[in-house]
């Protein structure tokens, strides 16, 4: 191996870094050879992180890094066209061969990774087969967080019996805890707000038996 | 469709590297779809020291449908048919699925070994032997495994002796040099190439 690198390595430095005459060039070669090697190891090791990688994201049926990948709801990965043909395979009762959950077709998470993976392999297996395309992604709408229409108290005290009073104090203390509350769905939102109304126009019809 | 290479190929690579699991695998011929598995026997049982063969066909389906696995060493079990080696287990039928491996078949049959299931048969004489004395089954199993199982039982002869023809040596020699090496083929040729 020594003699393999070391010439091309001689041969890589350029004329101003060659040692002057008299000194031998050994020390500088093999210095430069010892942090090749080191490279090598290095590079081996990537590649052996690189295999455990694509081992943990490979599809369960035919080994190889999932083309069109797709996830069951009990979170075992496939690549679709692999997927596809084991539910066709296991018509009366299909199952995820992991773990035998229930799985179907429609219910399954397709995964968008940053680069478009265009496998030929993953095509030909398609266009045999007639494998359709895999499931479009559910698309939940984003939450909103909203300062003015959040309560700073926590969830679980409002949906007790007593709704209308934590959100009182939740609306002369929401300056007091720096502003940070719990997201809220959109549902318990609008409970949110409907109950402070009707906390205002209690609050008027008092005002008004009161003054009038 | 053809038989998934990439994938057998992968899991004969997971068996060679993992060498604690006790089972092994080899290769019949070139295509990957003719095997043959090796099993020890479980400790505590009749197969205690045994040495069991199991032959292995891949279908083209494979891996979505099982692989066909049949006894080649005799074996006395329930679950085992005494004559032609046919195995009845779950996992080898209906039970199967993709995420299963040869090596993973191979350690339920070792398991299967270990744990007879009389009532669902598959050699009905074994069974009734099992559930009605025990004590006679266990013997039985134990002499079966003496007599069949022992490590020296040379598998696939045929094949291995025209492989070995094939290289330019005559039938008997290469007979001879299998017995000596156990039915290891490299073994055997060390024989060959060092006489």
């Amino acid at each position: 191996m020594s003699s393999a690198l070391e010439s091309p390595l001689v041969a890589q430095q350029p004329p101003a870094l060659q040692p002057e005459a008299g000194v031998p060039p050994q020390p500088a070669a093999e210095a430069k050879q010892q942090g090749l090697e080191e490279d090598l190891k290095a590079s081996l090791k990537k590649l052996e992180s690189f295999e455990a990688e694509e081992t943990m994201f490979s599809c369960n049926i035919c080994y190889e890094l999932a083309s069109e990948p797709v996830v069951t709801l009990c979170g075992h990965l496939y690549c679709w066209p692999c997927l596809y043909r084991w539910l066709q395979v296991q018509s009366h009762c299909r199952t995820c061969p992991v773990c035998k959950a229930g799985v179907e077709k429609d219910k399954v998470i397709p995964i968008y990774g940053r680069g478009g993976n265009e496998d030929p392999r993953s095509k030909s297996k398609g266009e045999l087969e007639a494998v359709p395309q895999r499931p479009a992604g559910q698309r939940p709408a984003p939450i909103v967080r909203n300062p003015l229409l959040q309560p700073n108290v926590n969830v679980n005290a409002q949906q007790g019996g007593f709704g209308i009073i934590p959100t009182l104090f939740g609306l002369q203390n929401s300056n007091g805890n720096g502003g940070y509350a719990e997201p809220l769905t959109p549902e318990q939102q609008h409970q949110a707000f409907l109950s402070r109304l009707l906390l205002m126009l209690g609050s008027f019809v008092i005002m008004c038996l009161l003054l009038f | 469709m053809p038989l998934d290479l990439g994938r057998v190929q992968k899991e004969i690579r997971d068996i060679e590297r993992d060498k604690a699991s006790g089972v092994t695998i080899e290769i019949q011929g070139n295509s990957l779809q003719k095997l043959i598995g090796r099993l020890n026997g479980p400790r505590d049982t009749p197969f205690d020291g045994g040495v069991f063969y199991v032959d292995i066909q891949l279908d083209d389906q494979y891996p979505f449908v099982p692989p066909k696995m049949r006894f080649i060493t005799k074996v006395w079990h329930p679950n085992i048919s005494s004559a032609n080696g046919a195995i009845c287990l779950d996992i080898l039928k209906d039970q199967w699925s993709p995420a299963l491996t040869l090596k993973t078949a191979l350690l339920s049959l070792q398991a299967l070994l270990s744990s007879p299931q009389p009532d669902d048969p598959q050699d009905a004489v074994v069974a009734r032997q099992y559930l009605s004395s025990l004590a006679e089954y266990q013997s039985t199993a134990k002499q079966w495994t003496q007599t069949y199982a022992h490590a020296q039982q040379v598998v696939g002869l045929e094949a291995k002796v025209q492989a070995i023809a094939e290289m330019g040596f005559g039938r008997e020699q290469a007979l001879e040099a299998l017995r000596r090496a156990n039915g290891d083929e490299q073994q055997a040729m060390e024989f060959l190439l060092g006489a």
